[in-house]
């Protein structure tokens, strides 16, 4: 099984989780990748996906600062070098697809 | 990554602790990330049972361990022997599936008589409630309630016994270390069931081949042990297969520890000679009994020899051969992966 293959859903979380850079956990994900997709996603399809990233180790996480109101402290997700070559792969695959298929479409149309 | 928030209109309590309570404990931070959606309780709801339920998903799916649950299953499983099958099924498979569940719940586990005691009640209201179950849907499935009752107790404290000492024994949640275990665990299982037929095929030309005793026990005996010489031989450490090799100090991380002692167990691409030499000792003393049959038809002596079985044994040979070359390159992808998590842990460890 290659590891390195991303599904469109798991490049819309990475892309979220390196576009917050430092800022970078559960619902600000959630946020941008409803912003990225333009369609309403469930918070807990995002950290499904969050937990394979990780378990694949595209991601990895670690626990902030605690809050000084009291409480948990958020959990902050960053990139890791196999997340960044997959997420790059990944890119370079769309836009070959892009290339091969805007010409045609052009035609058509 | 520093705290900038500024407090927020908090959710209902109720909520809140509702959540907190149904939330693994190594997902507990996710109740926090809620009072982030300022919306009505009702909405707050459904964000929290996804939340909730993707949260138990992967817990349960990381905690998972077979080797626990095979164990879990025959302890459960004993007092029912001499029950009907399908019933004692299902109450065997309700209380595994609870403690599953409740596995995700307490990860990693600390083992303490509290967590026993716990996961004894756990078990039998499991065990109790696939009755009661069976009771309102399926009525004719139920057991005797001396026999649930007798099972419910020897099963539910045996397991508790057996879980506090797989809980002292699980290790925290490390998806590198636990990718790189999971490919040594895998090729160590291939390589042992290559093993296993390759000691058949050799019982199996001994009988084909008849000869003396001293033979056939050298013919048993030398494939093993060229084989755990090369693996061996090839590795430059001290001590067993299996073992960490150095001492554990507090300037050494046991992690890097133990996987370097993995990467030592498996087959590395050698240059030591003498490693290669055992590797083609091992082919040669396999491949022993079909050629002395050989030799023994031109010496004009074949008259006990198995000629079916040999023309097997021989096929069988050229595919344990091919599948020696595969699983050379299944040792060469572990040891990537493991050189992987090596380097990943490395630096992480400079970036703290």
């Amino acid at each position: 099984m290659n590891e390195d293959v991303l599904g469109q859903f798991e490049q819309l979380v990475l892309t979220a989780v390196l576009s917050l850079g430092e800022d970078a956990y559960g619902p600000k994900i959630h946020e941008k990748v409803i912003e990225l997709a333009e369609r309403e996603v469930s918070i807990g399809s995002v950290y499904i996906t969050l937990d394979r990233l990780e378990d694949k180790g595209h991601l990895a996480s670690k626990p902030g600062r605690p809050p000084q109101w009291g409480g948990q402290a958020r959990r902050y997700y960053r990139l890791r070098a196999a997340g960044q070559r997959a997420l790059r792969q990944a890119f370079e695959t769309s836009r070959r697809l892009q290339q091969t298929a805007e010409p045609l479409w052009e035609f058509k149309t | 990554m520093n705290e900038t928030r500024s407090p927020k209109p908090a959710p209902p309590r109720w909520i809140e602790a509702f959540v907190k309570w149904l939330m693994p404990r190594s997902a507990a931070s996710r109740a926090e990330d809620l009072k982030d959606y300022p919306l009505p309780a009702w909405q707050l709801v459904w964000k929290a049972a996804g939340t909730v339920s993707a949260s138990n998903l992967t817990w349960t799916r990381r905690a998972f361990n077979f080797e626990r649950v095979l164990a879990e299953s025959l302890v459960l499983s004993t007092p029912f022997w001499w029950t009907p099958a399908l019933p004692a099924v299902i109450v065997v498979a309700s209380a595994i599936a609870v403690l599953r569940v409740r596995d995700a719940f307490i990860y990693p586990g600390e083992g303490t008589p509290a967590e026993a005691t716990a996961d004894a009640l756990v078990a039998a209201s499991a065990m109790v409630g696939s009755q009661l179950l069976l009771w309102l849907a399926a009525p004719w499935l139920m057991m005797d309630p001396a026999v649930v009752a007798r099972g419910t107790v020897i099963g539910s404290l045996s397991v508790s016994l057996l879980r506090a000492y797989f809980h002292l024994k699980t290790p925290e949640y490390d998806p590198d270390r636990h990718r790189a275990a999971s490919w040594f665990k895998a090729t160590w299982r291939i390589m042992a069931m290559w093993l296993i037929a390759c000691i058949t095929l050799i019982f199996s030309s001994i009988e084909a081949v008849p000869g003396g005793l001293v033979r056939n026990f050298l013919l048993g005996f030398c494939p093993v042990m060229s084989f755990f010489l090369a693996l061996k031989l090839q590795s430059n450490t001290l001590g067993g297969l299996f073992r960490r090799s150095e001492p554990i100090t507090i300037f050494t991380d046991p992690v890097e520890q133990e996987l370097s002692a993995k990467k030592n167990a498996l087959w590395q691409r050698s240059d030591i000679v003498l490693s290669q030499c055992f590797e083609v000792v091992f082919f040669v003393v396999l491949a022993f009994p079909l050629v002395s049959a050989v030799w023994r038809w031109l010496d004009g002596t074949a008259g006990d020899v198995d000629w079916p079985q040999v023309a097997t044994n021989f096929a069988a040979l050229l595919t344990l051969a091919y599948l020696w070359t595969q699983i050379k390159k299944l040792n060469t992808e572990a040891l990537r992966q493991i050189d992987e998590a090596l380097a990943v842990r490395r630096e992480e460890a400079v970036i703290g």
